[in-house]
């Protein structure tokens, strides 16, 4: 798999044209890049150097957007390095700042997609298929829309390889059906296409189609002139017609491979063309010269450490050496076989879960089940009739390693221009397979949205009761515990159903992010205000380390926001004891500056194997996670698909019952703020300059109100009850509370004395308090008055009237101004 | 406060109901939009709140028919009410004429919130407080 996508990369790597035209400042760079791309597939090592001095070039380029482009083409080319050394873990991040480059100085271009591309062999290789097959549907995008229809097609093979894994096999046919017709200019490519489409075809049993795909693809190779490509495809061919019950044609095709083997560039193969020789002389019986022809196949070689590629040899030796009596032999094959095979299994089993949990296609699962069981059923049947993915793919790796020395060849020279018929063609089979993407996403989206509304109905009339219960301040203590919990409980649910809608928009189209001037800090003090008295509750210390930030930079504060309320309430939550900190600084990076937000907890930490598992859809570490820390499992998913959105992503480091930090990392292109939106630090002179708060627990009460004062008011807020309000207080950024005297009572207090807290805190804090008192409240008129409130006004009262008593306090303010 | 609440779902309409009387409220319920409709020609309401999906006439285009009446009808203060929660839905909604959309399972703060500032927005400065 991995090897068939690095070599696909650099088929389209190196057919490429430079990004940038020679010029002088530019000139040692391109050099730099030819250089890189000319020694990616012979020695990927020497590529790595020189895409660092490639790299080295690009920092020196004076600062624009060419400059910008550039470092992410040599970023590129160095995570390609990376890739082909087997060092993907080690690409992942400079990929991430390529691509973070080029959505910003060149999105929709062809080095977005070849990006996109890098980034989903990355996944493939560490066994996520998710992630790479919508790394690669996002590359086939961009590459719709930068017009590159070699590029296109390629990525329509890297999708299809995916689902080669998963063994859907028809899935595979569509997508290099359509790849092949979408592009076919390039022998190369041309010689690539009709041996997967060969591949898939004899997977499928249509042992003829497939036989006539390897006949164009041989032409193909030898106009290619290479014997190690025409040896492969003989052998491949012969395969599919000894399947194909074609035993003597097949015969003569491996005869020729065997003779094109014996020496030279193909001799390397062969060892598999005497394993495809064997094949053939069982299948016209003669037994003898197949055994003869295996222990020349694996003549030299370890039987307990052989490759995937010889799994099905082991099958069909075993059972030769058995027949003529070898039993030991036999049985050494037949280990060999059960140990690849049981590893080909694990890989399909994987990738299936995953791609199944991609996709919302009843239909084929259905298909593909029972297709699983029949290949169950076959295994144990007859054994030696097994497949396996694995030797094709390290075949179609050698085909196209073949195919790029070629390519090598034809640099410059294989732009061949294409009919607009062709064009037209190609991009209605294009649109197609897009709109059938589109289709299924949307089909899913639709489906949770029904399921969405048809829950919510009954959690209204859930939740709806739960408030109504707790509004009666006649409930006794014991029940209203009781219909709390109820009502948490309902609360829960109603979370689950918003999250997961979330979860399938994101998925459905890119979420909409907005690029607005951000101020960061007050996202971080809201956070930590909100998550302040939870950390308490559970006896953590919750600590801020905040660096010198600018004071807006552009992105999206609602979703920045929303994720550092996720990450705090995930550290609060897997944390027993100890500390949770918040860290914020800027970075610089090769990319620009970016934002760095780190939550640390002591908390019960993370796995190693579970790290990347964390941050997928319904993942908590394991099921008992959600049973002891409550939550969706869903909050990490949204958080890095936000992040992901805003140019950024989410990474974790953990050890398992020490803790984990999870560091958010986002561009963070500095900007002018907004109109400060902290308000004037003096006393206002005016009641419309003025940060009014409302504190009023009748919450229909509260809408009028808030009708009525917030034209008036410079800022106008509200809260339930006087605990709430002293809290708002201690905060700052009130000039002004009016107080509906019956909402004072609050944490065990009565009225009065509620009334008599919050007055005492806002005359610390120099803020006037208004009283609005009814005759008809239980509170005596003459106690609260003791109280001495700046203004006691007594209902009933008109809207008119309130603002205008309102004002009084600010023309007596005025006036002493005036005097001093 | 008369309040009219169209809506199929009986338990929905109860939930409300309830909800509606912890601050003294009155709500008069019609199962489907045609009835409401029929029910604000013939009496006088303060509010509307209106469900969106039901059998027959659609929320949206009752919306639209109670804007099309005669002043002072046309002027009522209309809430939808919804369990539906599409991207673009309060647009639509506040297209049509709505004045607030609340989301099912209904906050019974917020819902009491936008109903005060629907009676405060009708009866503007004037309004007394008792």
């Amino acid at each position: 798999m991995t090897r068939f996508l690095q070599l696909l990369l650099i088929v389209l790597l190196l057919a490429a044209a430079p990004h940038a035209r020679a010029a002088d400042a530019f000139a040692g760079f391109d050099q730099a890049i030819a250089d890189t791309k000319a020694a990616m597939m012979g020695d990927p090592q020497q590529a790595l150097a020189k895409a660092d001095s490639a790299l080295g070039r690009a920092h020196a380029l004076p600062k624009g957007p060419r400059a910008e482009i550039a470092l992410a083409t040599a970023e590129w080319l160095k995570g390609e390095a990376l890739i082909f050394l087997n060092r993907p873990q080690e690409a992942a991040p400079i990929i991430d700042s390529a691509l973070i480059r080029v959505m910003r100085h060149a999105p929709r271009s062809k080095l977005h997609g070849d990006l996109l591309r890098s980034r989903g062999a990355i996944a493939a290789t560490a066994g996520r298929a998710q992630d790479a097959l919508r790394d690669f549907q996002r590359a086939f995008q961009q590459f719709v829309a930068a017009g590159e229809a070699r590029s296109q097609a390629i990525a329509l093979q890297d999708i299809g390889q995916i689902y080669w894994d998963a063994q859907d096999y028809r899935r595979v046919l569509d997508y290099y059906r359509q790849a092949s017709e979408l592009y076919t200019a390039d022998p190369a490519f041309a010689l690539t296409s009709h041996n997967n489409l060969g591949e898939v075809l004899r997977k499928l049993g249509r042992y003829d189609e497939a036989a006539k795909q390897y006949s164009q693809a041989l032409s193909s190779a030898r106009a290619l002139n290479s014997p190690l490509l025409e040896v492969r495809i003989l052998s491949n061919l012969a395969e599919a017609q000894t399947d194909g019950g074609r035993t003597s044609i097949a015969a003569r095709s491996i005869d020729q491979a065997l003779a094109l083997s014996n020496a030279g560039e193909a001799a390397g193969w062969r060892p598999f063309v005497l394993g495809v020789a064997a094949k053939v002389a069982v299948a016209q019986g003669d037994l003898h010269r197949a055994a003869q022809l295996y222990e020349k196949t694996f003549a030299g070689l370890d039987l307990t450490t052989t490759d995937m590629p010889f799994k099905d040899f082991h099958a069909k030796a075993a059972h030769v050496f058995e027949a003529l009596g070898d039993k030991d032999l036999a049985l050494a094959h037949l280990k060999a076989f059960q140990r690849l095979d049981s590893s080909a299994r694990d890989l399909t089993a994987t990738t299936n879960a995953q791609l199944m949990a991609s996709r919302f296609d009843f239909a084929n699962q259905n298909l593909k089940i029972s297709q699983l069981k029949r290949g169950q059923a076959e295994r144990d049947l007859q054994i030696e009739r097994q497949r396996t993915q694995y030797r094709t793919i390290v075949f179609i790796g050698v085909v196209v390693a073949g195919s790029v020395v070629f390519a090598l060849l034809l640099v410059g020279s294989l732009r061949i221009r294409r009919s607009h018929d062709e064009v037209r063609a190609a991009n209605i089979v294009l649109a197609e397979t897009i709109s059938a993407l589109e289709q299924a996403l949307k089909a899913k989206t639709d489906f949770l949205a029904m399921t969405s509304h048809e829950i919510r109905t009954p959690l209204n009339g859930i939740l709806g009761m739960t408030q109504i219960l707790l509004a009666n301040r006649a409930l006794e203590e014991e029940m209203r515990g009781q219909v709390q919990l109820l009502h948490g409980a309902g609360e829960t649910m109603k979370a689950l159903v918003d999250d997961i809608l979330d979860v399938a928009k994101m998925e459905t189209g890119d979420v909409a992010v907005a690029q607005e001037a951000t101020r960061i800090r007050p996202i971080l003090d809201d956070a930590i205000a909100l998550w302040r008295a939870k950390a308490e509750e559970k006896g953590l210390a919750l600590a801020t380390e905040i660096g010198v930030l600018p004071p807006a930079i552009r992105s999206d504060p609602n979703r920045l926001r929303q994720i550092v309320f996720n990450l705090l309430s995930n550290a609060i939550k897997f944390t027993p004891s100890g500390s949770v900190t918040l860290r914020a600084a800027i970075e610089t990076q090769d990319a620009g500056e970016a934002l760095v937000i780190a939550v640390t907890d002591t908390g019960i930490g993370i796995a190693h194997d579970q790290r990347d598992k964390v941050f997928e859809a319904f993942h908590q570490v394991d099921a008992g996670t959600t049973r002891q820390f409550g939550g969706t499992g869903l909050g990490l998913a949204i958080c890095r698909n936000l992040a992901r959105a805003l140019g950024g992503d989410i990474d974790v480091a953990s050890a398992l019952g020490k803790g984990s930090t999870f560091t958010l990392r986002v561009p963070a292109e500095r900007v002018e703020a907004p109109p400060a939106d902290a308000g004037p630090t003096e006393r206002p002179l005016a009641l419309n300059a003025a940060r009014l708060l409302l504190v009023e627990g009748n919450a229909m009460t509260q809408g009028v109100l808030r009708t009525l004062l917030e034209p008036a008011v410079a800022q106008f807020a509200s809260v339930d009850d006087a605990g709430a309000a002293i809290d708002a207080l201690a905060a700052g950024g009130t000039d002004h509370v009016l107080i509906e005297a019956r909402s004072a009572a609050h944490r065990g207090l009565d009225a009065l004395a509620g009334l008599a807290a919050l007055i005492d805190a806002a005359r610390n804090a120099g803020v006037p308090v208004a009283v609005l008192l009814a005759p008809s409240d239980a509170l005596p008129l003459g106690d609260v008055a003791e109280l001495a409130p700046d203004q006691l006004i007594l209902k009933p009262v008109s809207g008119a009237k309130l603002v205008s008593m309102l004002r009084e306090t600010y023309a007596n303010r005025a006036r002493s101004a005036a005097a001093a | 406060m008369q309040v009219l609440f169209v809506e199929d779902d009986p338990m929905n309409r109860r939930v409300v109901k309830d909800m509606l009387r912890v601050v003294g409220a009155n709500m008069a319920e019609a199962e489907d939009a045609e009835t409401g409709l029929r029910m604000i020609d013939e009496s006088d309401y303060d509010i509307v709140l209106m469900d969106l999906r039901m059998p027959g006439m659609d929320g949206i285009t009752a919306i639209r028919h109670i804007r099309a009446k005669a002043a002072p009808k046309s002027g009522l203060p209309v809430i939808v009410v919804t369990a539906d929660t599409a991207v673009d839905l309060r647009e639509r909604c506040i297209a049509a004429g709505a004045d607030d959309v609340i989301l099912k399972p209904v906050a019974m703060g917020a819902l009491l919130n936008a109903m005060g500032r629907m009676v405060a927005k009708a009866s503007g400065d004037d309004i007394i407080l008792d």
